[in-house]
């Protein structure tokens, strides 16, 4: 008995039904790409499963089986249907998710912005300046993508709202800026999953920041417990507000103490412009830190990620953060 | 190409089978029965103010009746997603709704079609729509992430006025019929029989075997004659027009979908199978002519004679 014949028969999910939708749950997946939720390459015949299960039983599970259920006319068209609701369904938890958020506000603002237009390729959307010469798509490794869009300055930062329970992110035109620079670097189109990619690393957005819910009514004594919870809280501030530096501004707080004559060649711009560049961070970092539960331990452990960030990038130094 | 018909890469992983419970979801009795009950479908009496379902030649849209007469109905897309909903759009709550979720009707998308697609009547909806002549159109932007779901909504509504208007033109001449393309490829009616059966395939070369386009006999068809499957089902004739219509009136459907349901099949494809017999052995009666048989007559005396 086929699926269609099963659910008009008995009115309820049964073995044909069950597994029909687990044959085209795996079929959406792997014909689409869409990523596995352990990150691994392909979707586990368990992860298929509880995509089903999720699919059936979760929020408007129900529904979905009705629509099913009253729109089907024969087999061909009960699949057809399903496949469309499963997709649906994935990509409604996709945008739920981190990425799935970044990559709808990138498409938001390059749909908006007047020099840039998104295209479909067979690897999926991509983006070009409008009227490009080139329908060539980036091929290369993100990573001088990423150090063009490090590159880019003056980003303005959306204050991150816990109740969002979101990463913030740069406002539109800085957004818009950015992308500009990578398809600069690029000099081809570049697919909207290698911008994302390239916007996760400038931002490091797709990590949800650790959140600890603190008590209400305050503790008596002190705890080691509470300790270990400012420190956490001071840490995760950090890293939300160096996520959002970009290279320039970085090295600038490595180098904070260090004349403007050393840090020339260190950002490699002019005397002045480093002067200008330092008087922003600072103005900067005073609207940032306003919000963070201790901004002295804060600024703190920001200088020693950017010493530890240098060092790694291997950028040579007089001084360091720390000192 | 759908989803469920693009070829689909091998699991790489031989895991596990399915898990040993099945998830217990059960359609709510109402809409089982609105959709499966013969003996309910039997006082389904159309009416304005209700929540039907439409079909035609597989075709499916869910809407509001808001306007009806012998001929043709007025209807308006109805739709699952309320969070798409406009300045035009009647919400109906889940506790209100016959499908037990909330569903939106469009108001101003609405749409005058024969009243032959008239399927199923899902339930009452007792809920007050504004005069649709009166509905101004919802002001959505086609920047607004609403405005493709009104599209969608469209979609299916549209695809029923270009299969009816498509019916009432019958273009079947213009197109290369199935016989020609069978001889001009070499297919011997021999292989036919064999492949198919004999009744049925003495009907292709008369261009009088009418498929449903995803049967699985187009496909053999495609092999035998070494051609495209699009090609086949583009060469498929249509069921006689009047005995096609005839087929989608509420009279006919309900004698057909017991039909089906005798055989499981489903009723579209039922559907068919009543078209290729009936009409099949009208054309055997009444010769090759010009005369157009009295098909409601032909379907009393096959559903008559099927029912015995």
């Amino acid at each position: 008995m086929s699926a269609f014949l099963e659910l008009q028969q008995t009115g309820e999910i049964g073995e044909q039904t069950y597994t029909m939708l687990h044959d085209v749950a795996g079929g959406v997946v792997r014909t689409h790409n869409y990523p596995a939720p352990s990150g691994n390459e392909y979707w586990t015949k368990d992860e298929e499963w509880e995509l089903v299960n999720e699919f059936l039983t979760g929020d408007r599970g129900l529904q979905r089986v009705i629509t099913l259920f009253v729109k089907a006319t024969d087999e061909h068209s009960l699949r057809n249907l399903a496949a469309a609701a499963i997709r649906n369904h994935l990509i409604d938890q996709f945008r739920n998710t981190d990425r799935g958020h970044l990559y709808q506000r990138l498409t938001d603002v390059i749909d908006d912005w007047d020099g840039l237009e998104t295209f479909p390729t067979a690897a999926g959307p991509a983006c070009r300046r409008v009227g490009a010469a080139t329908d060539e798509i980036w091929s290369g490794t993100i990573r001088p993508l990423v150090m063009a869009a490090a590159d880019v300055g003056d980003i303005r930062i959306e204050r991150w709202r816990k109740a969002a329970r979101r990463s913030p992110i740069a406002d539109r035109e800085s957004i818009a800026r950015i992308i500009e620079a990578v398809l600069d670097q690029a000099e081809a189109a570049v697919l909207l999953s290698d911008l994302a990619e390239v916007m996760e690393a400038r931002f490091a957005l797709v990590r949800t920041p650790l959140v600890i819910e603190l008590d209400d009514e305050p503790a008596l004594e002190p705890s080691a417990a509470d300790d270990t919870d400012r420190e956490a809280l001071t840490f995760t501030a950090a890293e939300e507000i160096f996520d959002q530096l970009s290279r320039k501004e970085r090295i600038l707080l490595a180098h904070y103490n260090d004349t403007l004559r050393e840090l020339e060649p260190l950002l490699d711009v002019s005397k002045s412009h480093a002067g200008n560049l330092r008087n922003d961070l600072e103005s900067k970092l005073k609207g940032m830190l306003a919000s963070a539960n201790d901004p002295e331990a804060t600024l703190t452990e920001l200088r020693t990620m950017a010493g530890t960030w240098t060092h790694e990038c291997g950028i040579s130094s007089h001084s360091t953060a720390t000192d | 190409m759908t989803d469920s018909d693009a070829p689909v890469p091998e699991h790489p992983d031989n895991g596990r089978t399915r898990p040993t419970d099945l998830p217990q979801v059960r359609i709510p009795r109402q809409v089982h029965q609105a959709m499966v009950d013969l003996e309910a479908q039997l006082a389904q009496e159309p009416a304005a103010g209700q929540l039907w379902r439409l079909e035609f030649d597989g075709t499916v849209a869910l809407v509001y009746l808001a306007d009806l007469t012998d001929e043709h109905i007025v209807v308006v897309p109805v739709g699952e997603d309320v969070s798409y909903a406009d300045d035009a759009t009647v919400v109906v709550p889940a506790d209100r709704s016959p499908l037990g979720f909330a569903i939106g009707i469009w108001t101003d998308l609405d749409l005058r079609l024969p009243r032959y697609v008239l399927d199923r009547k899902l339930g009452d909806l007792d809920v007050d729509v504004p005069d649709l002549t009166a509905e101004q159109p919802a002001e959505v932007l086609p920047t607004d992430v609403r405005y493709r779901y009104r599209q969608r909504l469209q979609e299916p509504l549209q695809e029923l006025v270009d299969a009816t208007e498509r019916l009432a033109d019958d273009d079947r001449g213009q197109q290369q019929p199935l016989s020609v393309l069978l001889r001009d490829q070499g297919v011997q009616p021999s292989q036919l029989r064999r492949a198919i059966d004999t009744r049925r395939a003495r009907r292709a070369f008369q261009d009088q075997l009418y498929l449903p386009p995803t049967d699985p006999a187009v496909d053999v068809l495609a092999e035998l004659a070494d051609v495209d499957v699009d090609e086949v089902r583009r060469a498929l004739p249509r069921p006689p027009q009047r005995l096609w219509v005839a087929l989608h009136q509420l009279q006919w459907r309900l004698p057909t979908r017991r039909w089906a349901q005798d055989r499981d099949l489903p009723e579209v494809v039922a559907r068919w199978r009543v078209a290729e017999e009936v009409g099949a052995g009208q054309f055997r009666r009444a010769g090759d002519t010009d005369t157009e048989p009295d098909w409601e007559q032909a379907l009393t005396d096959f559903f008559r004679h099927t029912d015995a």
